[in-house]
């Protein structure tokens, strides 16, 4: 569970809450609200006190329920109240949240020499965020960013740093290379089968820019196809993460990319198998070789 | 002097006339003659029948008529075109308008149906494919075939059937030039027969050329004049067997 101190005033950085509910709910004392950030039954809890679990048979299979306002848990011996539930955006890993004030948040956590990560600061209204920052760099000589500059930063130093991007690359590099590797060799046998029609059209008066377009034409119907099921299973993955809480999610770019990724190697495969095409001699299939 | 007939009572027209046509296959050592200076004039509305032993340059010099390979020398008008004289993508056109084909194996394109097969030449000119399986249905109805085998594809179709549906493919765009390549080879000798019926039906009344590589003896009574090749040369020019009467015409021309 990762602590998340919010600012005792304002109460700045508290999320959306769930059945309506407001972050003023951590006014009250040892009050914290509970977010399930992406995970799924780390914030359960057994449905009946210790002293009334079954006898005789294993503690990991009582029965149990999510976490509700109301509940009280015990960190680090201090006891807080669960104040209400909120809804931040799945984090990437899944971790459960636990926001509080920063009040609250130093009572409840173990001596640190740094503690305090971040402030959050709220523009008031009509003033730019980014010259807020930047204000507010040049008065205290801290680091100070937009939300969008925070959140370009994090994805760049997430592409620097993450082995998860350079696995993800490594991934889809390798699955590219298999896939132009198969699609190629599929092509070509296919085309080199069927050699012998090319020829028979070409005899009977079908131009090398017939032929050629036959090939391509194709190319391009086996990519349609490998697009949208490659585009639909991801829908269909896509839906059975999202009902289970695993988070997903599926950026404009993705099919976009993915479809230029799919032509690029139908068009190469389709450019590899035309060789034979365009060298055939109709002549050799008169026979019927 | 007796002459090939046609159905419209002209004199007919040298349709095909070849002088010294040489085709050699590889090079140096590896190098293989298969035509040795063939000499031959066809006339239209002839069929003529090639026949040879197995690699004696028949199949070369019907590819050669054809315009699917270049000679080395010599010359040949086909249809009153030279093929040296004209670039890759006008030889095809010019395939496409003039010559049809009859291949050994058929070749017909398996995922099409039989008036589909037979509509291909149609459909490489550009027409609507409507059109075009209609004017192929309506070949294929002249050589006995019902709807339900026009919408076969080739698999559910017998080997004479099959060779019907080529011979329509080959007829239907009305070339002017008809090449076969052993079309009785794969067919017992009643669907032989019924096949070089309709292609010397096709040739005779239609005023055009035929020709037809064999070795199928059963089929030479259908041929107006049967050409014997060796080692890449023609030989001999007969007439028929079954046309002894007219055995004194004189051929054309001779190598």
């Amino acid at each position: 569970m990762q602590v998340i101190a919010v600012d005792d005033a304002t109460l700045t950085g508290v999320p959306l809450m769930t059945d309506g509910a407001t972050a003023s709910v951590l006014r009250t004392p040892d009050a914290v609200i509970v977010d399930d950030g992406g995970s799924s039954g780390k914030l359960d809890t057994p449905s009946e006190r210790a002293d009334q679990w079954p006898r005789g048979r294993p503690h990991l299979d009582v029965p149990m329920r999510p976490l509700a306002t109301g509940d009280e848990l015990l960190i680090n011996d201090t006891r807080v109240r669960i104040a209400g539930r909120s809804m931040a955006l799945p984090r990437f890993p899944p971790r459960p949240l636990l926001f509080t004030t920063f009040s609250t948040a130093g009572r409840i956590l173990l001596p640190e020499r740094r503690r305090l990560t971040f402030v959050l600061v709220t523009a008031a209204p009509g003033v730019d965020p980014r010259a807020l920052a930047t204000r507010i760099e040049t008065a205290t000589a801290l680091r100070a960013r937009s939300s969008v500059d925070f959140k370009a930063d994090t994805v760049r130093w997430m592409v620097t740093n993450s082995e998860d991007v350079g696995d993800a690359v490594t991934m889809l590099t390798i699955a590219m290379l298999v896939g132009f590797g198969v699609t190629g060799v599929m092509m070509f046998m296919f085309t080199n089968e069927n050699l012998k029609y090319y020829a028979v059209l070409n005899a009977m008066g079908a131009t090398a820019r017939q032929i050629v377009g036959m090939v391509f034409v194709q190319a391009a119907i086996c990519a349609l196809l490998g697009a949208g099921l490659g585009l639909g299973l991801c829908a269909i993955a896509g839906r059975m993460f999202t009902l289970y809480n695993f988070p997903f999610r599926l950026m404009w770019f993705a099919p976009v990319a993915g479809g230029a990724a799919v032509v690029l190697v139908s068009i190469g495969a389709a450019a590899l198998s035309m060789r034979p095409v365009l060298k055939m001699q109709p002549a050799s299939f008169l026979a019927g070789r | 002097m007796a002459t090939p007939s046609n159905s419209t009572g002209r004199p007919p027209q040298t349709a095909i006339r070849c002088v010294g046509v040489t085709k050699t296959y590889g090079e140096g050592n590896a190098a293989v003659q298969a035509l040795r200076g063939v000499d031959l004039e066809i006339r239209a509305g002839e069929l003529l029948l090639l026949e040879g032993p197995s690699g004696c340059g028949k199949t070369t010099l019907i590819s050669v008529l054809a315009g699917l390979m270049h000679r080395d020398g010599g010359n040949c008008s086909v249809l009153d075109h030279d093929y040296e004289q004209m670039s890759p993508g006008e030889t095809t056109l010019f395939r496409g308008q003039n010559i049809g084909f009859v291949f050994q194996a058929f070749n017909l394109i398996p995922a099409l149906t039989a008036a589909e097969n037979a509509a291909t030449p149609l459909l490489i000119r550009g027409l609507k494919r409507k059109a075009a399986v209609d004017q192929a249905g309506a070949v294929l109805k002249e050589l006995g075939f019902d709807d339900r085998m026009m919408r076969s594809l080739p698999a559910d179709l017998s080997g004479g059937q099959q060779q019907r549906v080529a011979i329509a493919r080959a007829m239907v765009h009305r070339p002017r030039l008809i090449v076969c390549d052993e079309p009785t080879s794969a067919l017992d000798r009643e669907s032989g027969h019924q096949v070089m019926e309709l292609l010397r039906r096709f040739a005779l009344d239609q005023d055009r050329v035929l020709v037809v590589v064999t070795h199928d003896e059963r089929i030479f009574k259908f041929a107006d004049r049967i050409a014997r090749m060796e080692d890449g040369r023609i030989t001999r020019i007969e007439n028929p067997p079954a046309r002894a009467p007219e055995a004194s015409r004189k051929p054309p021309a001779q190598s």
